[in-house]
């Protein structure tokens, strides 16, 4: 074991390998307020990359409803379980990772899904945390009662726990772009990156008897364009571009904007330890406990900086930007109004209206002679 | 039984290895071994000395009468690959003990099997090793979070060195040629996939409906890039390896060894075939020689796989001249 420094956990930890950053890493941000569980995004993934036979079951894009849903089945559930209690010390997470509670003789302290804890994709889909009574009017924050939505990809990892698991080192993370793959002639199927991955997103083959994952559509990263799951989405929830490391910020970049500088993007479950490089604006109508839990201790800070974006132009024009463009935007701008988001050679790639200008129509339509729903 | 102390050195060597079975002092017994390490060098000094005794004296020195390792035994003809086939049965087996793979992570959970009763055989141009085990339960598939059973046997691509039995170091390679339970199904049934693992799997246009078989193959990754876990055309149950420690095993470019696997009353009755001197990489071996032998064997149920496994120290191989 390797001390190496998680700067998610504030502090160092134990890992199988050297740590060893990507030149750069790509990573993305999914802003929840805005999902509203489509399964575009899985739909886009699903007829990309697995519509082969063996892969009917493989969802490596997947959004589930929380608190009770999740895919393969209770997954969060089994990590929390694992790594026992976690509390956090002025930011640094003083309970035990996935590598560091790994019992005597294993790499990774995991579990292994059976196939029917891979059976029900929709579980709890759209089921509420609790009971609403008659007459319940929600006119607060957080909600009483609640569900939310978590749209799901592989992490790609900076301390991948597939790859630290693989025995013969069939797995590793691409030094241009951190993006992590299995090796599909070097896998025996032993499918000990199922077991390991703490957000269950390696997935066995049951066709061809190896595991295979999230690829990140690095065909794609490659020429410069976001992956399918981003640019499919249609409520624009979604950015995926570079994040500097860790004692690096830009403010200049989309993803350094909003992990390091407002602060208001999270990694899932960081008390994995693995490094997590999908973060997540978290729902601000969910219970702050149940946060806190997913999303560690910036929960409060991201929450509140995400209610004053009305004040904020930067986070607003940025966030106007997500959806935007196919291609990967590496640095963006605010100036009079508009939003721009730039190419790796500073050209610009779009530009957005901080506000979208607003028409208001005539209650009755005079021409036709007509009263009008929509009148924005 | 006792050593047969009115043959040389090498023949009465050979007999007490295989513990209680008679065996004819065959003519060609006095044949110089081919490789050389500390106890071929005294039994050459021995035969050229020319004295039966002082070579028996010198014997008793550095070997003890119980048996240590086991013989490959000379066969004339084709190498049966049926386990269950006389030429193997009747031959005595020798006992393998096996420990647990606890020495890097991944550990096996339990001993699932605590020995192997193995047999050798060699007609010349082939070897062929019978491996026997018991087995509550036979493990068939290989599918998500289900494991097969399986065996595997490592010789010393130079059978004059003795590398670490943890499967080679650099400079020192084994070949390991292992059988898998669902290779064998392969072989005997035709291709296994999701169909057979989960019959009631409707796919509604899997790639090959839409694009023909030939061009479908881009659908299947580890098809395509060629990996052997993922290949349709199977036609061995066996897979011929090399490997330089743990973590290096790496299939053979050349394919080379058969054999076949029979599950029987709860017991695994496996054999596992190659040419005697298989290439490059892989165990070159000869009749007179003596070399090493190491078995490792998996049990499906107890979710054995790679490094979760029962292996064995090295076991002294002796091929009949």
């Amino acid at each position: 074991m390797a001390e190496v420094f998680n700067w998610q956990l504030g502090r160092e930890m134990q890992y199988p390998y050297q740590a060893e950053r990507p030149a750069r890493q790509i990573a993305w941000i999914f802003d929840t307020n805005k999902c509203i569980a489509c399964q575009t995004c899985t739909v886009a993934c699903k007829s990309t990359w697995t519509t082969g036979t063996g892969q009917e079951y493989m969802l490596w894009n997947n959004v589930e409803t929380k608190p009770y849903g999740f895919f393969p089945q209770g997954w969060d559930v089994h990590l929390l379980d694992l790594i026992g209690p976690s509390t956090w010390n002025n930011g640094t997470y003083e309970g035990q990772t996935v590598f560091e509670s790994a019992p005597a003789g294993e790499r990774v302290n995991g579990w292994l899904p059976m196939a029917t804890d891979w059976s029900y994709p929709n579980v709890g889909e759209d089921e509420p945390a609790g009971a609403v009574e008659r007459g319940t009017y929600i006119n607060k924050l957080p909600h009483d009662t609640w569900f939310s939505y978590l749209a799901r990809i592989c992490n790609h990892c900076t301390y991948p726990a597939c790859l630290a698991a693989c025995p013969r080192q069939a797995i590793y993370k691409r030094p241009e772009d951190g993006i992590v793959l299995v090796d599909q002639e070097r896998c025996r199927g032993y499918q000990e990156c199922v077991t390991a991955c703490p957000y269950k997103k390696v997935m066995f083959n049951n066709e061809t008897r190896v595991s295979e994952k999230c690829i990140a559509c690095y065909p794609k990263i490659e020429q410069g364009f976001q992956p399918q799951c981003v640019t499919s989405c249609i409520g624009r929830i979604r950015i995926a571009s570079f994040i500097s490391a860790p004692d690096e910020v830009d403010p200049k970049k989309p993803i350094d904007f909003l992990v390091k500088v407002r602060k208001v993007a999270l990694p899932l479950y960081p008390q994995s330890g693995t490094e997590p490089n999908v973060y997540y604006i978290p729902p601000m109508h969910a219970p702050r406990e149940y946060l806190h839990q997913m999303f560690g201790p910036g929960v409060d800070e991201a929450v509140e900086t995400y209610q004053n974006i009305a004040n904020d132009p930067e986070l607003l024009g940025l966030m106007m930007l997500f959806g935007s463009t196919e291609r990967i935007m590496h640095a963006f701008n605010i100036e009079d109004g508009m939003a721009y988001g730039y190419d790796e050679d500073s050209t610009e790639l779009v530009r957005v209206p901080l506000r979208e200008p607003t028409f208001i129509r005539k209650y009755f339509d005079e021409v036709h002679n007509t009263y009008l729903h929509n009148i924005t | 039984m006792s050593t047969q102390e009115g043959l040389n050195g090498d023949q009465a060597d050979q007999e007490g290895l295989n513990g209680d079975q008679a065996v004819q002092a065959s003519a060609n017994g006095d044949q110089v071994p081919q490789t050389v390490n500390r106890r071929e060098l005294l039994k050459v000094a021995a035969a050229a000395g020319g004295a039966v005794a002082a070579g028996l004296a010198v014997r008793e020195l550095t070997h003890t009468r119980r048996a240590r390792q086991f013989l490959a035994r000379r066969y004339d003809g084709e190498i049966p690959a049926d386990p269950t086939d006389r030429a193997w049965t009747r031959l005595a087996a020798w006992t393998v003990p096996l420990q647990i793979q606890n020495l890097i992570p991944q550990h096996a959970p339990d001993l699932a099997v605590a020995e192997l009763r193995v047999r050798a055989l060699h007609n010349g141009a082939r070897i062929g090793f019978r491996v026997e085990w018991d087995d509550d339960e036979e493990d068939l598939v290989d599918a998500m979070a289900r494991f097969r059973d399986a065996v595997a046997v490592q010789l010393p691509v130079d059978p004059a060195m003795t590398p670490a039995v943890t499967m080679g170091t650099a400079g020192q390679p084994v070949h390991i040629m292992q059988w898998r339970a669902s290779w064998q199904v392969d072989v005997d049934q035709g291709r296994r996939g999701v169909k057979d693992i989960f019959p009631n799997m409707f796919h509604d246009a899997p790639p090959e409906a839409l694009a023909g078989e030939e061009a479908a193959r881009v659908f299947y990754p580890a098809l395509y890039v060629g990996n052997p876990m993922a290949r349709r055309d199977r036609s061995s149950p066996v897979e011929d390896l090399v490997a330089v420690g743990f973590g290096s095993l790496t299939s053979h470019d050349e394919q080379t060894a058969n054999g076949r696997g029979v599950f029987n009353s709860s017991r695994w009755s496996v054999t596992l075939i190659s040419p005697l001197a298989g290439g490059e990489g892989k165990a070159a071996l000869a009749p007179g020689i003596l070399t090493s032998v190491a078995f490792a064997v998996w049990n499906g149920s107890h979710g054995n796989r790679g490094s979760r496994k029962q292996w064995s120290n090295w076991t002294e191989l002796t091929i009949e001249a």
